[in-house]
């Protein structure tokens, strides 16, 4: 019943209830700062109400219970995206790390030091005898070098320190998911009382949001309370009172069982959060794991990757059209080779799987039984790349490639296995410097430095030094790049001076060769064939010595010849590159990058140049031939020559006064006193006859003011020369035009006798200007009359060389004949006349038809004129030598790849052969041209498919005699010349920087470095986006939170007020009953 | 929607943080002169900037290797110039010798000029540049003690020691030059030490035919060196084109170089001052609203 007592009662409990709201405020503005508070309200409602009668009468107030303002589901949304923010706040702070490593944007990163490396090989090339600028040279690529390999272990070490923030994260992961566990025991013995413990669920929740940042987890709250916590796919973290942890092994997030069991997280399981993000890093930049050999190609089957079970040519891109087979090779745990063979039969096996050829690789790699140990595991990734695994590891890292593929099958490419795939930027950093060292080692293995080398020593070792280079199995890291071909060794002398090495070919130098076979040839053979290598044709040790040390191949001049020095040139094999010998870098790749210790110590090593090649493209004689129509071998012997002269009335004149009767001035010539002056002289001494050299040429003419002879009344009209036995009218090209008792042979010839001479069909050269006509043989007697004169007519169309040869016989007193010879399977025809009269003298005159000047006759006449220039006129003719005998030389092609094209013989006879008779059988030839230069010299060059040419074998020479090419000085470089200034090798080092690689997708060095900045600085500016989207929503979401569980001081102090008023009513609520009782007391 | 004190904060937190974020971008373009500092700031334009600079790397190499090809082809031409002169002495010479008026002694005498003019063109032909011989092919240096590429011997014969190989330079992309004339095509396949030899002994031996011989040789030999003397003409013409060429891409590129990766001075300026005024206004906003709360205002 309502009174004064329960008066006071409410007047209390309002008291209290309102002492409770304000604690309850007072709380909130405490907190307001606190991470993760949500504000607590306080629920009050009536209290029970006392039935009266009157009716019900309510009894106060009551605090039931303490709420806190909470949206489930906005928390849940924000530590989703929190994870999400957070995996990829920590994606771009990572990669903001390795952009610092490839930063270009000052002018000092490793594209500038690529750039000084390459411009230096065109300063070496401009002094290439300088040791200024390939000192300069070897600083920039020990820069270089350095650069690529600092950059590679900063990404290294990047991710060796990505890890330490992995188990960072993963530790206090750990923790946190203890603590949750303990929280939930607190909060369900706090909430025995059907109470919620606010304080301590914010608490848990707050540890949930730590949870979300640092991975991708998932939870939900049980009926009695607790949060379970799920990370992958169902992995428990945190169960009522139980919480697990997880683990990194092997490069993995595990989680780990109670009885110790893991379950390895996917990454698609631990994509967000701190340690999605770390671990998205470290997948950038880790190294490849050894134990994982991973096919470069992908294969896919109709669109989805290839698996165990498919069919050969159900591959995309493969049509298999009969048997087939896939060699492969590698090296195993303990480095012994691995070779193995693939057989795909089309029938009856037609369903050869994949499979199969997995199951060949793993049984190749087996330990021998019983039973057989299996040493690896096949398989093929998600997305269809064969997938090598180790898992017995040895002393050393398994390798593996496929060699060949050989048979009716196209376009299978199941990649090289040499990385991982996909490559990483750490992986792309170390393909640029394997590409780096392949490109610059290739060339300069070919060239050679300023001087020979006496010892080189392979950068590889070959781990099994009796299988083929060319194979994996070697153990050599540049075995792929091997193919058939071979290399070239030249050897020098402590001169310098190259040694030939095939003697049976003086013209030009040899080198040794040595063959390279990319399936057969091992390091032994290279080894023993420079051991065994003798000079050609001999059995002279060469001089070189070759051993294997460690694996090596160590190459020396050995001293037991007198080779003291080599160098290599002309590698089509690749092999000098696999084996690591006269490289410029070592190592194989980013990380193990460096400049070759022998250059380093003398920079004359560097090979800037090549050894000169043999052969030329073109060629002029050092010599000159002053006559170049007369035939080489045209001497003059002692001997005699005849003038002859004849007046207007046909009589000769008598010339010798000291025979009887009228004879001719006969000339004697003692070749080893006289000069050609002095004949010329004699004859010029004759009174009424002039002769002279003008340009060379002689002239014999009649003075106009002949002096009568003293009691002859005979004026003097034409002039012969003739009856020569020292062959000084053929020297000088002039023809005989009388004949007392020597032949009048004509010099020039015919080809076909039958012909006409006036056609091209007789080959006469002079053929075009001959016309019909006629001329005259005379004869004379004793006393110089004419006693006949005999026209022979001559039709240009119709007379051949036989009409003639019988035409002449016919006149009494003449004998003609054809003399013949035949040079390079051409047989050449001369007339030869002579009289037979005995006591006469024949001449000839009165050529119509221009047929004895054109067959090289001559007829009399008042002027004489020669053919054939002359010089040194005033030395002794023995001088005048030929200086070969008849023979050939050797011309050998080669096209514009140094290729062998062919031999040809070119066969000198010099008693008919002139210097352009020599150039016109060359010029004859397919792919060379030759022709005589105005001034008398040779030249030849090539044309069409050849590219140099080489003059050797000449058979014309002989002790004391020069033989035709060292005559006419015709020396074609004999190759193997070292010139310190040759800067070849230096010139093509530098369009090596413009040439597309392969590897590389076909970019440039250069280019390839650039993409690899550019995808990281793209990708890092992808996360940058990406992040700044995610935090904006993570903001929002934060806000939209605040607005539901944050403290408004406003609203608090407010509520402050008002829980005041309230508590000042209350209280005036007891004063009140206290003065009422007071009231009631004093009632007396 | 409620907003607390802690979304205000936040706010202004989140974007204070944004507008110097932004101000210290603008501000690290203009002190720094390029847009960008890593390269995920621009990494398209910093891949083209570095093609670029490689260019521009490329063609200052070329322009060296051109000034040294110059220096080359500059000697050469001025070295066979002068070969020229003494040749058109020595026709001069054997017009002179040619005249019947010329005596044995007086030929004799002429000779001895000849001797002098083959020794004067064998130096000639020894010229160095830089320690380094000019016309002897390739083998450049390196002659043992005594013998140089031309050696006039005492029988006015002569010999070549050098070889006939190129020189080259890298004066573009691919593209290499000859720089030199050897000693061989100078010299021998010229016939001008032949003529000479043929002048003097034909004078010593007062042979007028061979004087005349060799006048016509030595005419051959001036035509040959002059057609030579075009050549490398036309060489050091090249030079000169391929020089102005390289400047003008040089100059190209960089201006490429700072279009792509410089910063456009006046237009961050400006934005800096943009920038400036959004900071500040919104300092002061945020210095605003922080200050009032409702305890103030309650006794």
């Amino acid at each position: 019943m309502p009174g004064i007592s329960s008066f006071l009662n409410v007047a209390k409990v309002a008291i209290l209830a309102h002492q409770n709201n304000l604690h309850v405020a007072a709380n909130n503005i405490g907190n307001v700062n606190t991470e993760g508070y949500s504000k607590q309200n306080v629920t009050l409602s009536p209290a029970y109400m006392t039935p009266t009668s009157f009716g019900p009468v309510g009894n106060g107030v009551n605090v039931t219970d303490v709420t806190r303002d909470y949206d489930r589901f906005i928390t849940t949304t924000l530590f989703d995206k929190t994870s999400v923010m957070s995996g990829l706040q920590t994606r771009q702070s990572g990669m903001k790390l390795i952009e610092g490593v490839v930063n270009e944007a000052d002018t000092n990163g490793l594209n500038e030091l690529l750039s000084r490396f390459w411009t230096s090989w065109d300063d070496v090339a401009n002094n290439a005898e300088g040791t200024a600028e390939r000192t300069s040279l070897l600083n920039n690529a020990q820069l270089l070098a350095t650069g690529l390999k600092d950059r590679y272990n900063q990404l290294l070490k990047l991710s060796q320190d990505v890890d330490q923030n992995i188990q960072a994260s993963v530790t206090e992961l750990n923790k946190l998911t203890d603590q949750v566990a303990e929280l939930n025991v607190q909060i369900v013995a706090a909430e025995s009382g059907h109470h919620a413990a606010n304080d301590l669920r914010d608490q848990r929740d707050n540890l949930i949001k730590r949870l979300s940042e640092i991975a991708d987890i998932s939870y939900f709250e049980t009926q009695r309370g607790t949060y379970t916590v799920l990370i992958g796919q169902g992995s428990p973290l945190v169960e009522g009172n139980r919480s697990w942890h997880l683990g990194i092994e092997d490069n993995s997030v595990k989680w780990i069982g109670q009885n110790g069991q893991r379950v390895t997280l996917r990454s698609e399981d631990v994509k967000n959060g701190e340690l999605g993000g770390w671990m998205a890093i470290k997948d950038m930049v880790k190294p490849p794991d050894p134990a994982v050999l991973t096919g470069s190609n992908v294969n896919t089957a109709s669109g989805t990757n290839i698996k165990y079970a498919t069919r050969w040519n159900q591959i995309d891109g493969v049509t298999v059209t009969g048997d087939f087979s896939i060699k492969y090779s590698g090296t195993d745990q303990n480095g012994l080779p691995i070779t193995g063979q693939f057989d795909y039969h089309a029938s009856p096996e037609s369903n050869a799987t994949v499979g199969d050829f997995l199951e060949s690789i793993r049984t190749a790699f087996q330990l021998p039984g019983p039973p057989p140990v299996d040493r690896v595991r096949v398989d093929l990734t998600d997305d269809g790349r064969i997938r090598i695994t180790d898992i017995m590891p040895g002393t050393s890292p398994i390798s593996f490639n496929i060699e060949s593929v050989q048979g009716a099958v196209y376009g299978l490419n199941l990649g090289q296995f040499d990385k991982a795939y996909p490559p990483n930027y750490l992986e792309q950093l170390n393909t640029l410097g394997t590409e780096l060292i392949k490109l610059v080692n290739a060339q300069h293995s070919q060239g050679v430095g300023l001087l020979p080398l006496r010892e080189t020593t392979g950068n590889f070792a070959a781990l099994n030094t009796n299988q083929p280079i060319g194979l994996k199995a070697s153990g050599l890291k540049f075995s792929d790049a091997v193919q058939d071909g071979s290399f070239q060794i030249w050897l020098y002398d402590k001169n310098g001076q190259v040694i030939d090495a095939d003697p049976t070919t003086p013209e030009v130098n040899d080198p040794l060769t040595i063959a390279v076979n990319a399936n057969t040839t091992t390091m032994e053979d290279i080894k023993n064939a420079i051991n065994n290598a003798v000079f050609g044709g001999t059995t002279t040790p060469m001089g070189l010595s070759a051993r294997i040390l460690d694996g090596r191949l160590v190459i020396q001049a050995n001293g037991t010849s007198q080779v003291a020095g080599f160098g290599f040139s002309d590698d089509t094999s690749n092999a000098l590159l696999a084996l690591g010998l006269n490289s410029f870098f070592t190592g194989y790749d980013a990380a193990t990058i460096d400049i070759d210790p022998v250059i380093s110590r003398d920079v004359r090593f560097i090979a800037a140049a090549q050894v000169s090649p043999r052969g030329t493209d073109s060629l002029t004689s050092a010599n000159m031939t002053r006559e170049p129509s007369r035939p080489l071998g045209s001497v003059v012997t002692a001997g005699s020559f005849s003038v002859a002269i004849y007046d207007k009335d046909g009589k000769m004149v008598d010339l010798d006064d000291n025979t009887a009767g009228v004879n001719p001035l006969t000339i004697t010539i003692d070749p080893t006193k006289q000069s050609l002056n002095d004949i010329i002289a004699a004859i010029d001494a004759i009174d009424g006859l002039h002769a002279e050299m003008s340009n060379g040429i002689l002239h014999v003419r009649l003075e106009q003011e002949n002096p009568e002879p003293a009691n002859n009344s005979q004026h003097w009209a034409t002039v012969a020369l003739g009856d020569d036995t020292t062959g000084l009218l053929a020297y000088l090209g002039v023809g005989a035009s009388f004949s007392g008792t020597q032949p009048m042979n004509a010099s020039k010839s015919v080809t076909d006798p039958t012909q006409a001479l006036g056609t091209s069909a007789s080959g006469l050269a002079q053929f075009q200007g001959l016309k019909p006509g006629s001329f005259v043989v005379n004869h004379f007697d004793a006393d110089g009359n004419n006693i006949s004169s005999q026209e022979i007519h001559f039709d240009s169309a119709t007379t051949s060389l036989n009409d003639l040869v019988t035409a002449l016989n016919a006149v009494p007193g003449v004998n003609a004949s054809l003399s013949s010879v035949t040079i390079q399977g051409q047989t050449q025809y001369f007339l030869s006349l002579t009289n037979t009269a005995p006591g006469q003298t024949m001449s000839l005159s009165e050529d119509t038809s221009g047929i004895l000047t054109a067959l090289g006759l001559n007829v009399v006449q008042p002027e004489l004129q020669g053919g054939f220039k002359a010089d040194r006129m005033a030395e002794p003719l023995n001088n005048i030598k030929a200086d070969m005998n008849p023979g050939s030389f050797n011309i050998y092609l080669y096209d514009k790849n140094g290729q062998f094209m062919g031999v040809h013989n070119i066969e000198v006879n010099p008693q008919y052969d002139s210097l352009s008779d020599i150039a016109n059988r060359l010029n004859g030839l397919n792919d060379i041209k030759s022709w005589v230069e105005p001034d008398g010299r040779l030249h030849i060059e090539t044309e069409g498919q050849a590219g140099k040419f080489v003059l050797a074998d000449d058979t014309t020479d002989a002790p004391g005699i020069s033989g035709f090419l060292a005559k006419i000085g015709l020396f074609t470089p004999a190759g193997g010349i070292l010139a310190k200034a040759n800067n070849q090798n230096a010139l093509t080092m530098r369009d090596l920087s413009k040439r597309p690689i392969a590897n590389l997708n076909d970019a440039t060095l250069n280019e390839a470095y650039h993409g690899i900045v550019g995808t990281i600085g793209i990708q890092s500016r992808g996360f940058q986006q990406d992040y700044d989207f995610s935090k904006a929503q993570v903001d929002e979401l934060q806000q939209r939170r605040d607005s539901v569980s944050g403290v408004s001081l406003d609203e608090e102090m407010a509520n402050l007020i008002r829980f005041q008023q309230a508590y000042t009513a209350a209280a005036k609520l007891i004063k009140m009953a206290d003065e009422m009782f007071v009231t009631i007391l004093e009632t007396k | 929607m409620r907003i607390t004190m802690n979304s205000i904060y936040s706010r202004i937190n989140t974007d204070l943080n944004r507008l110097t974020e932004a101000l210290d971008k603008t501000n690290s373009a203009i002190s720094s002169g390029k847009i960008y500092r890593l390269p995920s700031d621009e990494p398209v334009a910093m891949t083209h900037a570095q093609a670029i600079r490689n260019a521009i790397s490329d063609t200052d190499q070329y322009q060296r290797n051109i000034t040294y090809g110059k220096a080359w082809t500059t000697a050469t031409e001025s070295t066979l110039t002068q070969v020229q002169d003494r040749l058109m002495r020595a026709k001069t010479l054997a017009n002179q010798a040619i005249n019947d008026s010329q005596s044995a002694e007086s030929r004799k005498a002429i000779a001895a000029e000849v001797k002098t003019i083959m020794e004067e063109v064998a130096t000639l032909g020894n010229t160095k540049l830089g320690g380094r011989y000019i016309l002897a092919g390739s083998r450049t240096t390196d002659y043992p003690a005594g013998v140089t590429p031309l050696m006039l011997n005492k029988d006015g014969t002569v010999e070549y020691n050098g070889n006939e190989d190129d020189l080259r330079i890298t004066v573009a992309d691919g593209t290499t030059q000859k720089i030199n004339i050897d000693g061989h095509s100078a010299f021998m396949a010229t016939g001008v030490f032949d003529g000479l030899k043929l002048l003097n002994d034909g004078l010593n031996a007062n042979s007028r035919g061979d004087i005349e011989v060799a006048l016509g040789d030595i005419d051959t030999a001036i035509e040959k060196v002059n057609s030579l003397i075009s050549q490398i003409g036309a060489q050091d013409n090249t030079l000169a084109n391929k020089t102005d060429m390289a400047a003008t891409f040089s100059l190209t590129n960089k201006e490429r170089l700072s279009d792509i990766e410089e910063t456009d001075m006046v237009k961050a300026v400006t934005e800096l001052q943009t920038k400036q005024v959004s900071y500040q206004a919104a300092l002061g906003a945020a210095s605003k609203v922080m200050g009032l709360s409702l305890a103030d205002y309650l006794k």
